[in-house]
């Protein structure tokens, strides 16, 4: 082969970054790279790895970031597929190992890396967090650890990008002719190794004499009352953070729906084209995108707290609770989510090593009360309530989310879930200042993954809804609103009797329409709640998104276009479902309705991206369906009894 | 003695682990292997799970956890 031909094709070669959890791999992918590329599936599993691909010189590292691994026996599912991949069970072995080693702890790192020796791979070691080591007073001779290692090694620092291209030539290298001898370590990690590991360790790096800045924080954050308030005081915090900052980016995405909507019915005549346009694809794309910055800040917030350290912290404080339940300190990250949206906290839940925690954790998600019920609850609310005991009834409507929770996990954990309690063996890592581009690169993943999966079932969702509400649009009642029209006095004087007329011919389409006969077919189970085929039509519409019960029970009213505002409830709204009327005369809607509306939406997972995400991180329906069973179940059985009592004690209808 | 039963301020060395099952190694694994030393730091808010310091990190592990590691007293620690 000649010269040219070696320039051309590039020598190819597999590494895989190798470490324990928390050892910095992510970061330094993303430095010695430039960017991490999509995330890619192993073969045959669910368990994603980043992979990258770097040319140095004339070779061309590919770099495969493994998911962490405690030792080469896995317990978890990440950790075998992980082993795996090394030893070569996949078909394709690497061809170097970059050994990620964390200086802090650095006697645990060295079994480690003793570990991993065993596996006759060449070995370049990378020494991170060398500069908390420093802080903590232990520093490391990074120079007497090369000579008793005898590998090649670098000290990086993976949150700022020092020694990445020290470490990226050492990657390029040519390789040692032969295969390094495999080394033996013993399982129990007892006698002579452990002995001279430890030696090694404490050779290189003495002891610690200094309280870190670390421990200083922790005597408040950990702290066995101070630290339950300051845990609470930060995700008070965080979520009222969420809130005002993702509001007027919301509005911007609102206006923006609106101004496109209002462009399509400038330039369209109206008719099924122009419905279809602005009320589905806009509409679906509208209701998807108003997500996206709170699950962005969301997704900020809970990165910043991770890689912060903060949140293995709030994992130790809460872990006893959590376990009375059957859950585990670790499903705290994803339910805490879980109260601005289920998708990022079902997301979030693959840091939970154990399958049966996983699934449980997942399956009582929803219950917690998202941001999409809130303004079902605020409308209907202020609609029947005064407002001291609005303020109590929305506290009460999450509470029971939390309730609900708590008992079904631990249900779930003594039957279809049973099992041995998972492990908690956790590292609380030191404090560390969260980097900017880490934090940008998980948002971006995550509002990724989001409109792929979540964005197009809400897209397709609010089509189909749009369909059902739309046809079969019987021509008779166009004429007879025709003939009112023409009748309504010209120019101002005819304007609001116009407006009105469009509205109840608007509220007559959706009466004619197939989901009003599927409300009323549907009514008599929700009969015994007390709820009218309105609310049922309003129900089946909020499929693809909680919200939109709103606006469809806006048509249904006849008030037109309703905007789901939940810090100005639209007044006419509230009139109007005070005011309403059955074909008899009677209120449709008391409070006692309202209320088991509200109980029944706290409950019931009426959000088709939500299910969606739930067969996508299951990999099978069951789930979903299960999901959705029994919270339709539940959220039924709730607002029955909620009416029942309350009829009972006199709070009923009065016709 | 366990680990369970550890006081503060105080420094332990690790006997062994009992068992041979995923938290048997697991321990092992996080550093808690045959002659290491070993400090409580604090208990959480209801007296679970605990906080140790060994190999200069930190380890949180549940008291039924912390029962598994057989340790022997060596010295108080200075505060």
């Amino acid at each position: 082969m000649n010269a040219a031909a070696v320039a051309a094709s590039p020598q190819q070669r597999t590494v895989a970054l190798v470490g324990r959890p928390n050892a910095g791999k992510t970061s330094l992918l993303m430095h010695l790279t430039g960017t991490v590329q999509r995330p890619v599936n192993f073969p045959g599993t669910s368990v994603e790895c980043n992979e990258s691909r770097v040319r140095i010189g004339d070779t061309e590292l590919c770099i495969v970031d493994l998911p962490g691994i405690a030792s080469l026996r896995s317990i978890s599912r990440d950790e075998e597929v992980a082993i795996g991949f090394l030893r070569g069970s996949g078909g394709r072995r690497p061809d170097l190992l970059c050994c990620v080693l964390d200086a802090s702890r650095l006697a645990v790192e060295l079994r480690f890396l003793q570990q991993v020796r065993s596996l006759g791979l060449p070995i370049v070691v990378a020494l991170t967090k060398v500069d908390v080591a420093q802080r903590q007073g232990r520093p490391v001779d990074s120079a007497a650890l090369q000579r008793a290692l005898g590998l090649p090694l670098c000290v990086v620092d993976a949150a700022r990008g020092q020694g990445i291209a020290a470490l990226r030539t050492l990657l390029a290298q040519p390789l040692p002719a032969g295969q390094p001898p495999p080394t033996a370590v013993p399982a129990s990690g007892a006698g002579a190794d452990a002995a001279a590991i430890s030696a090694l360790a404490a050779a290189v790096q003495p002891a610690a004499a200094r309280r870190s800045r670390s421990d200083r924080l922790d005597a408040v954050l950990l702290h066995p009352w101070l630290g339950p308030i300051a845990l609470a005081g930060i995700l008070l915090l965080t979520f009222q953070l969420v809130f005002t900052v993702a509001e007027p980016f919301m509005q911007w995405i609102e206006a923006g729906q609106e101004l496109v909507a209002g462009a399509i019915e400038a330039a369209l005549p109206a008719g099924a084209l122009r419905s279809f346009l602005v009320d589905g694809l806009v509409n679906g794309l509208g209701s998807a995108l108003v997500f996206v910055p709170q699950i962005a800040l969301l997704i900020g917030f809970v990165t910043v707290l991770e890689s912060s350290g903060y949140m293995a912290r709030a994992v130790f404080l809460l872990d006893r609770l959590l376990r009375h339940v059957g859950l585990t300190g670790r499903s705290f990250v994803p339910l805490a989510s879980g109260f601005a949206c289920a998708i990022p906290g079902i997301l979030a839940t693959r840091i939970l090593d154990d399958e049966r925690d996983r699934l449980t954790t997942i399956a009582v998600l929803p219950l917690m009360s998202c941001s999409a019920r809130l303004p079902v609850y605020v409308v209907l609310l202020a609609a029947f309530f005064p407002a001291h005991q609005a303020g109590l009834l929305l506290l009460a409507l999450y509470l029971l989310g939390i309730a609900i929770a708590a008992v079904v996990a631990f249900v779930l954990r003594r039957t279809a879930l049973r099992g041995g309690s998972s492990l908690l063996a956790m590292e609380v890592p030191v404090y560390q200042r969260p980097r900017l581009r880490v934090i940008a690169l998980h948002v971006w993943a995550s509002v990724r993954e989001f409109l792929r999966t979540a964005g197009s079932v809400i897209l397709v969702a609010t089509i189909v809804v749009w369909f059902l509400s739309y046809y079969p649009r019987p021509a008779d009642i166009h004429q007879r609103f025709e003939v009112q029209r023409v009748a309504a006095p010209a120019g101002e004087a005819g304007g609001e009797l116009r407006a009105r007329l469009d509205a109840e011919e608007a509220a007559a389409y959706l009466e004619q329409s197939w989901i009003a006969d599927l409300g009323r077919t549907v009514q008599p189970v929700f009969a015994p709640a007390g709820f009218d085929w309105r609310l049922v039509v309003g129900i089946l519409a909020a499929f693809p998104a909680r919200e939109l019960v709103i606006p469809t029970l806006g048509t249904l009213y006849s008030l037109g276009t309703v905007e789901a505002d939940p810090d100005a409830p639209d007044p006419n709204l509230r009139e109007a479902l005070v005011a309403a009327r059955d074909e008899h005369g009677r209120p449709t809607l008391n409070g006692l309705v309202a209320l088991a509306l509200m109980v029944f939406f706290a409950l019931c997972s009426q959000c088709a991206a939500t299910l969606a995400a739930i067969r996508r991180e299951t990999h099978s329906w069951r789930w979903p369906l299960f999901t959705f069973a029994y919270m339709t179940t539940l959220a039924w059985l709730a607002a029955v009894l909620v009416h029942q009592v309350g009829c009972w004690l006199g709070y009923g209808i009065v016709g | 003695m366990t680990l369970a039963s550890a006081s503060s301020r105080t420094s332990f060395r690790v006997l062994g682990v009992d068992g041979d099952d995923d938290l048997a190694r697991r321990l092992v694994d996080m550093g808690l292997w045959t002659g290491a030393t070993v400090e409580l730091l604090q208990a959480g808010p209801f007296g679970d799970p605990l906080l140790f310091l060994l190999h200069g990190y930190k380890l949180a592990l549940r008291r039924g956890e912390a029962d598994r590691v057989r340790v022997e007293r060596v010295a108080a620690v200075q505060p």
